[in-house]
């Protein structure tokens, strides 16, 4: 697995229109104002519902969980049910930060393929 | 303009660079000759960091990017030029430059350009003229960032000194009790901080470590609010009383205090600074000198250690979440039972995460067997580790700020 950053963005079509972003690497205070970038652009552009592909990531620091957490807030739709941002295939380094650090209470941790968890939204 | 531009239009976007401000009219009629019309198409580059550079061009129509990779350098417009050191150097492009918009570009080869130096009586004294006149300017740029960046590292430095206020001067001694803190900061200022105070007289320590997400100095600023909203609210009863009255004597059992203290500064965080998505990890501790019994609250920082006479008794999990992420979240309470002999042991990722010259961690398992081996009291234990790892980084840039908290409960 390379531990390069990098991170792509893709528009797929399930029950809803969801925006899927591919991020891997090394995710820390060195790059991560590219995931952040893409990251707000995306959501400008409208989406409303994210999957965050996580399976290819090496290592996530806080900076990287704060992008997430600006994420959550800008799909999490007040008095809704239903999640908005969901965390697909997180490695279990990632996974147990996810829990650590109380994002497993707001936000879907699933495993699978990609097609499954998009139309899971 | 099209690509058959006649030749004194050339001429006049020459003269309008600075590079060809004072070229006589005879050379720079020469040059305008031998300058082709170039376009280029938005988003194309036009030279590459690193690769051969062997023209100057001239913008006479749109704007580009000068740019290190993805860090922008400047945005230039008509009349600009480029290219001119590396063309009379026979090298390489100090920086990519990339059409922003479509361009309009006059292009100048080297050949051509070195043929008219040495053909037209005038023009090789006049372009040394320029290039050097091109080197001072960058000369004076290279001086401009020099001293630009000394007043933001001397800015730097006074956020480092202030930021170190909101760190305990003394520790609290406790009859019994040796209380031992260590912290480095990052070589940029960070968010790490710790804290230890009295409660109620001396009847019980607040102990607070904390780390703020992310780098620099935003994480410099909420590190000076987590740990105020921390110690303003852990201590509001004494804060809040009048001249003469005891403070806050009797007052909130130690579930309930540490319980406000961490929902309070959490909700106010999520609720005022929510949009900056800033949390912090962190773990809060409410001890009991004289019973050595401890409360805390770990809201999803490192867990902290209890190490015994006989090396590691067990180590203090999560009872929350992170600090300032979710508003209304709550947050368990945690007890554990410090006995005569027995240190308690908080610290943040810089420790196991202190990287060698050879870009090796510090590591966890590094981190507990020093602890397991342990033979002194909190100050002394935060010493040996501080030079163990201050050994292994031998002398490699520190990304991540280094802090640890200790308490030794020394006689019953």
């Amino acid at each position: 697995m390379s531990s390069m950053f990098n991170i792509s963005v893709s528009e797929e079509e399930g029950g809803v229109p969801v925006c899927v972003i591919h991020i891997g690497g090394q995710v820390d205070a060195s790059n991560v104002d590219k995931f952040d970038d893409k990251a707000m652009a995306v959501v400008a552009d409208g989406a409303r519902d994210v999957l965050i592909d996580m399976a290819k990531i090496s290592f996530m620091s806080s900076a990287g969980f704060r992008v997430i957490h600006k994420i959550y807030q800008a799909t999490h739709r007040e008095g809704e049910g239903g999640r908005h941002l969901k965390l697909l295939n997180p490695p279990d380094e990632v996974r147990k930060l996810i829990k650590t650090l109380g994002f497993e209470k707001f936000v879907d941790v699933i495993e699978g393929d990609v097609s499954a968890a998009v139309n899971s939204f | 303009m099209d690509g058959t531009a006649k030749i004194s239009e050339k001429q006049r976007s020459l003269r309008r660079t600075g590079f060809f401000a004072d070229t006589p009219d005879a050379v720079l009629k020469r040059i305008a000759e031998a300058a082709r019309i170039e376009r280029v198409a938005a988003g194309q580059a036009v030279c590459v960091k690193g690769a051969r550079g062997d023209s100057i061009y001239v913008i006479m129509d749109g704007t580009a990017q000068v740019h290190d990779g993805d860090l922008v350098l400047a945005t230039i417009g008509r009349d600009a030029s480029f290219g001119e050191l590396s063309t009379f150097e026979d090298g390489m492009c100090s920086a990519s430059v990339t059409a922003e918009s479509d361009l309009l570009l006059l292009r100048l080869d080297r050949d051509p350009l070195f043929e008219i130096m040495a053909r037209v009586p005038g023009a090789g004294q006049a372009i040394a003229r320029s290039l050097c006149q091109c080197l001072r300017q960058r000369t004076d740029q290279v001086m401009d960032g020099a001293h630009h960046s000394k007043t933001l590292e001397r800015e730097l430095e006074i956020g480092r000194k202030i930021q170190s206020g909101f760190l305990p001067k003394t520790l609290p001694a406790a009859a019994g009790w040796e209380i031992g803190a260590y912290f480095r900061a990052a070589r940029e200022v960070a968010g790490d901080f710790y804290d230890a105070f009295e409660i109620e007289g001396a009847s019980r320590i607040g102990l607070v470590i904390g780390d703020v997400c992310d780098k620099g100095v935003g994480a410099a600023l909420f590190m000076t609010l987590f740990r105020s909203l921390l110690r303003a609210s852990a201590k509001s009863h004494e804060y809040s009383a009048s001249r003469g009255e005891a403070p806050g004597a009797g007052r909130d059992d130690p579930v309930e205090l540490l319980g406000n203290s961490v929902r309070f500064t959490n909700n106010y965080i999520a609720r005022t600074h929510g949009d900056t998505s800033m949390f912090a990890t962190l773990f809060f501790a409410l001890l009991e000198p004289t019973s050595g019994h401890l409360y805390y609250i770990n809201a999803g920082h490192e867990e902290p250690f209890i190490v015994g006479p006989d090396g590691l008794k067990g180590s203090l999990g999560n009872t929350g979440p992170a600090v300032g992420l979710f508003h209304g979240v709550d947050f368990e309470i945690g007890e554990a039972q410090l006995e005569k002999g027995d240190t308690l042991f908080a610290y943040t990722d810089g420790v196991p995460d202190a990287t060698s010259r050879q870009g090796q961690n510090f590591t966890m398992r590094r981190l507990e067997e020093m602890l397991g081996q342990n033979r002194r009291a909190a100050a002394g234990l935060v010493e040996n580790i501080a030079a163990a790892v201050h050994a292994h980084a031998q002398g490699a840039p520190q990304f991540d700020d280094i802090t640890m908290l200790a308490a030794t409960r020394e006689s019953p």
